[in-house]
Formats: C-alpha cells, sequence, structure tokens
C-alpha cells in the first residue's frame, strides 16, 4: 500500500475524536472529586443566538429533578421537551429577542432568541413517567428513576 | 482595605455579601446599594483571587467595593471567594471593623431549600451568635434558625466577630441553590430594613426579577462551582447535636 492510497486526515480525525471522547468521559467520572475543572464554555452562542439555561438536578432516591430557569419564557407552549435516552432537551423561546445592551463587544449586538440545553441524566428514567411544570418561568421537570426492584424476605 | 474617600461614621453597621447560594446576598446588597443610592468609599485589594477589573460604563472598577450611606457601609464583593482566600480575607474585614468601632455586622445570603419552585414568598431566618443579635431579631420578629449547617464565608465572619465582640447576624433567605433568586433577595431585605430601620423598596427589585436572571447566570455559574469546594451541599444536612 502507498501513501497515496492512506487518508491521514481521516486517521487524523478519528483519533482526535477518541481522544476528545475519553477525556470527557474522565471528566466526567472524576469532576464530582474535583480533579478537573469544569469546562468553561460562555452560557451563550453568537452564531445560533442561543442562551444557556442555568439548571440544577437534584439526584433523589426515586427520581430526578431538573430545574431550569428560563426568564422572559413567558407561556408552557414556548418550551419544546424531549428525552433522547439518558439526555433530557430542553429548549425555549423567549417572549422577544432579548440583547445584553453595552455589555462586551460582540455580545451587544446580539439578538438572543431562545434558550437551549442538553442535560445528561446521571440514571436511566422511564420516559413514561416524566412531569414537568412550569412556574414564574422556572421548568421543573420530574423523571422517575427505572427501578427493578424486588423484595428481600428478612429471616 | 482601601478607602478612597477616609471612612469615619460614628457606630457603623456593616453590610456584608459575597456571591452564594442563589445569590441571594449579592443581589440584596447590590440592590440596597442602588436603592439607597449609597456612595462609593473604597475597596478590598486581596491577592488571594486573580487579578481582575470590571468595567461598568467606561469606567474599571474593582471587585470588592465598600459603600456608605449614614452610618451604614456596605461591602459587596462580584466575584466568589474562593475557600483558601476566605479566611485572611475575612479576619482583615473583622480587624478593620474593629478598628472603626462597628457593633453591628449583617451579613445575607441564602439558604437552599428542595421546593424552593413551590414557594412564593419564601422565607428569611437569622443565624445568631450572642444575646444582643438574639435581642433584636426578636424584638424586630426575625425568625430564627434553630438547627441546621451553614457552610462557606459566613461561618468565619460570625466566628471572628464573636472573638472581638462583634454583633453579628446572617440573614438567610429561603432559595434557589444554583439559580439567582431576586425573590429571596426581596425577602431578606425585608428583614435587613427592620434591623437598618430603613425603608428598603423592594417592588421594583421583584418587577426586575427576569432582567436579574438573565444578566446574573455568568456569575451564578462560576459561584456554584466555587461552592463545590466549600461543601455546600452539607447545609441540607441534619447536625449530629440535634439528637
Amino acid at each position: 500500500m502507498t501513501n497515496e492510497h492512506i487518508d491521514f486526515d481521516y486517521f487524523e480525525d478519528e483519533f482526535e475524536k477518541f481522544f476528545r471522547r475519553i477525556r470527557r468521559r474522565f471528566q466526567e467520572a472524576f469532576s464530582d472529586l474535583g480533579f478537573f475543572e469544569p469546562e468553561e464554555k460562555p452560557l451563550w452562542d453568537a452564531e445560533t443566538c442561543c442562551l444557556e439555561p442555568l439548571v440544577e438536578v437534584h439526584n433523589k432516591p426515586e427520581e430526578i429533578v431538573v430545574i431550569a430557569d428560563l426568564p422572559f419564557v413567558k407561556h408552557k407552549g414556548d418550551i419544546e421537551l424531549n428525552l433522547i435516552g439518558d439526555v433530557l432537551e430542553i429548549k425555549a423561546k423567549l417572549k422577544r429577542p432579548y440583547r445584553f445592551e453595552h455589555w462586551g463587544t460582540v455580545q451587544k449586538d446580539i439578538d438572543f432568541q431562545t434558550f437551549q440545553k442538553h442535560i445528561k441524566l446521571p440514571e436511566e428514567v422511564n420516559p413514561e413517567e416524566v412531569e414537568a411544570v412550569f412556574r414564574n418561568s422556572v421548568l421543573k421537570v420530574t423523571l422517575k428513576k427505572k427501578i427493578k426492584r424486588k423484595r428481600i424476605e428478612i429471616k | 482595605m482601601v478607602e478612597e474617600c477616609k471612612v469615619e461614621v460614628k457606630n457603623p453597621i456593616l453590610v456584608f455579601a459575597l456571591p452564594g447560594t442563589g445569590l441571594v446576598g449579592s443581589i440584596s446588597a447590590l440592590h440596597l446599594v442602588q436603592n439607597l443610592k449609597m456612595e462609593y468609599v473604597g475597596y478590598i485589594e486581596t491577592p488571594f483571587t486573580n487579578p481582575i477589573f470590571f468595567i461598568h460604563k467606561g469606567k474599571v472598577t474593582e471587585p470588592i467595593r465598600i459603600f456608605r450611606k449614614g452610618n451604614v457601609l456596605v461591602i459587596l464583593s462580584e466575584i466568589p471567594i474562593p475557600p483558601n482566600a476566605s479566611e485572611p480575607l475575612l479576619k482583615k474585614v473583622i480587624e478593620w471593623c474593629k478598628g472603626k468601632g462597628c457593633k453591628l455586622i449583617v451579613t445575607l445570603g441564602g439558604i437552599p431549600i428542595p421546593n424552593r419552585v413551590d414557594v412564593e414568598k419564601p422565607r428569611c431566618f437569622a443565624v445568631t451568635t450572642n444575646g444582643g443579635a438574639d435581642e433584636i431579631i426578636k424584638k424586630l420578629n426575625i425568625e430564627k434558625l434553630i438547627e441546621g449547617i451553614i457552610v462557606g464565608p459566613y461561618p468565619i465572619i460570625l466566628r471572628e466577630a464573636r472573638k472581638v465582640g462583634i454583633t453579628a447576624i446572617t440573614l438567610l433567605g429561603e432559595s434557589f441553590r444554583d439559580i439567582p433568586d431576586p425573590g429571596s433577595a426581596a425577602s431578606v431585605l425585608d428583614s435587613l430594613g427592620r434591623i437598618l430601620n430603613v425603608k428598603i423598596d423592594t417592588q421594583d427589585l421583584l418587577e426586575k426579577a427576569e432582567e436579574i436572571r438573565i444578566k446574573t447566570r455568568d456569575l451564578m455559574r462560576k459561584t456554584s462551582q466555587t461552592m463545590q469546594g466549600m461543601g455546600k451541599k452539607r447545609e441540607m444536612e441534619v447536625p449530629l447535636m440535634y439528637v
């Protein structure tokens, strides 16, 4: 086989993807122990005019509760909620485009229109047992865990 | 402690707020400064945080600033203080307070509750360290936190203030943990207003709540990350002495 037949770019891309995946797995596994700084990406995206909402994830014994802050989202109809495997996707439309006037250099000219976030859930949930309520521009999603329960007899 | 104008106040009361749970302290203190039109008098310089300047209305400003109006002084931080920096910084603050003849320190913050989303009007609790503080809150009908755990920089303030004989009260509003909570800040300001005997209008704070929530997301995220290293989750636990 000659060099002409080897697509080095392809291998380079694949290796990069592989190492990124490994790095992310390590970060996920060890971030709770403080070994890695959390990833510092901005909470806004200039290209998509999208903001990332702040969320709290509460891992309870029987359920996972996700609370998402969605200021300037007015109606539940403006929110799209999807469960994709173990990822909860939140998309919401602001009641009007929001501009951070005077802030920064690039940011002050962007009209932000939506919130969007993908939340990796800490455990497997039952897609049939999900409830969501929206109150004062705060979304609360309760997801029941998939629990295989077997009663153990005490002798 | 750098005083840009000489701070000479008779019987000063210090209000102290750092970013923490639900940014309750920061939101409350900022509203207090704006609502009472307090005067900027100085800042705190610390080697324990990364060098940082904030640019506001074209001017560079320090992240930890001191304000004054009448006998009320406010120290307001725009940055969360890392756990290793808290002790030396706060000891310095108490030393400064002692030098100024301060008799009362009130710190402002939040206490996380799991069902905050369902609570229309959050309550405000006080943590006190001496009988003087107990008398103040009793007279003003502010509920005392009877059992619980508080973690972070405020225990240092309470401890150091007690050592030098300054009365200290920590006001804690029921709040979200990692979401900015102006509703909780309004509840804290209601109690603070009674302690300071000052009318603090919180109506406009509640009206611009969404504006505050959308603009403080970055500070909230940074604060949540800092709080993870402090063991803040312990605030939901039952202490041993409760037994």
